[in-house]
């Protein structure tokens, strides 16, 4: 079994691949770059999630694997509050699933720049800490809550949240 | 320090005990149930999150503690699918941390009972399996992912996001201290 996530944030790969093989132990895990057709910071969750499921598709379709991999991350605000989300969507050729919806909030002068600059959240958390490309390290949550999770394992929680209707099939029929 | 949980979930305080005492070593964690002022199956994002700041708000004053901490679960509808989520709050006193998610599409028998018949989720996992209280053990996390997480884990993931505003404060100085309970 093939799997290839459709991004080169090698974050991304790590987290597919700790997923992936605890379900499908042999599975081969790959990853390519592909366009998100979407903003770099999408701005609601139907856009971020639109970004996941075309990086999946394009994932699917320029590997020939067997399953497509997409995640992203972007912004939306529920009530008054604005919050950072991660979506994922797996792909095969037939259906897709989705899942993740990983809320954080981010502090509120980030939101502003993100928004208002039109500036890239990874961008944003780094002239906020002073470090270089959190997001590939950490991320913005792992400096936010003094290391206590990290970005590679929002990244896991959403593709398990994404499996789900693939590894309990037996629940989700009509 | 003292943290009060809004809810005698044990599942719901063996979470919060898990995450506080990494960060408050000392902290006598104390629980109580509270009114969530939502329904009790929210079909909401933002209703999750009201109840879920309610429960904080409400534990806190109740227990008289330094800290209130809200979970709460429910089920929203995005582009079409009908997923179920939870919520986290953490209240000080002065500023409310939510966090939260981990979005999970529901099988469509267990949407059917959420809403058609109104029954609230863990009932309808109960019925799908054909076990009791399924909530207050691996919950439908556990059933749906087949273990890859929990219920009590989902709970303190989402947890550990909304102390984000309350543990790194000095990155949150220009927030407005808005009350998302309203």
């Amino acid at each position: 079994m093939k799997i290839v996530v459709g991004s080169l944030n090698p974050l991304k790969l790590q987290a597919v691949e700790s997923v992936l093989r605890k379900v499908h132990p042999e599975c081969e895990c790959g990853a390519v770059k592909v366009e998100s057709g979407v903003s770099h910071t999408p701005l609601s969750n139907n856009e971020t999630i639109e970004g996941a499921r075309r990086r999946a598709a394009e994932a699917l379709k320029i590997s020939r694997a067997d399953w497509g991999v997409g995640l992203e991350g972007g912004l939306v605000r529920i009530g008054e509050t604005w919050f950072t989300s991660v979506w994922c969507v797996i792909r095969d050729n037939s259906r897709e699933t989705l899942g993740g919806g990983v809320h954080f909030q981010l502090p509120e002068s980030v939101v502003r720049e993100i928004i208002e600059g039109g500036r890239e959240m990874g961008e944003c958390m780094d002239s906020l800490t002073g470090l270089t490309l959190t997001k590939r390290k950490m991320g913005a949550e792992g400096v936010l809550t003094g290391g206590l999770i990290d970005r590679k394992t929002t990244f896991e929680n959403a593709i398990i949240y994404a499996l789900a209707p693939r590894i309990s099939q037996e629940y989700y029929i009509n | 320090m003292k943290i009060a949980v809004g809810s005698r979930n044990p599942i719901k305080i063996a979470a919060v005990r898990n995450v506080l005492l990494q960060v408050h070593p000392r902290a006598r964690v104390a629980a109580v149930e509270v009114d969530s002022m939502v329904s009790s199956m929210p079909l909401t994002d933002r209703e999750a999150i009201k109840g879920a700041c309610q429960r904080a708000r409400r534990a806190r004053t109740l227990l008289n503690a330094d800290l209130g901490i809200g979970l709460e679960g429910g089920s929203t509808t995005i582009c079409g699918q009908h997923m179920t989520a939870g919520w986290a709050a953490v209240f000080d006193g002065k500023r409310f941390g939510v966090g939260g998610g981990g979005h999970l599409l529901l099988p469509p028998a267990v949407d059917r009972k959420i809403l058609r018949e109104e029954k609230e989720l863990g009932t309808a996992i109960d019925e799908l399996i054909g076990e009791e209280n399924i909530k207050q053990k691996m919950g439908a996390i556990g059933i749906l992912t087949k273990g890859l997480s929990t219920r009590q884990r989902a709970y303190e993931y989402i947890l550990i996001y909304a102390l984000a505003p309350l543990l790194s404060p000095q990155f949150y100085t220009r927030d407005k201290t808005a009350d998302t309970s309203r």
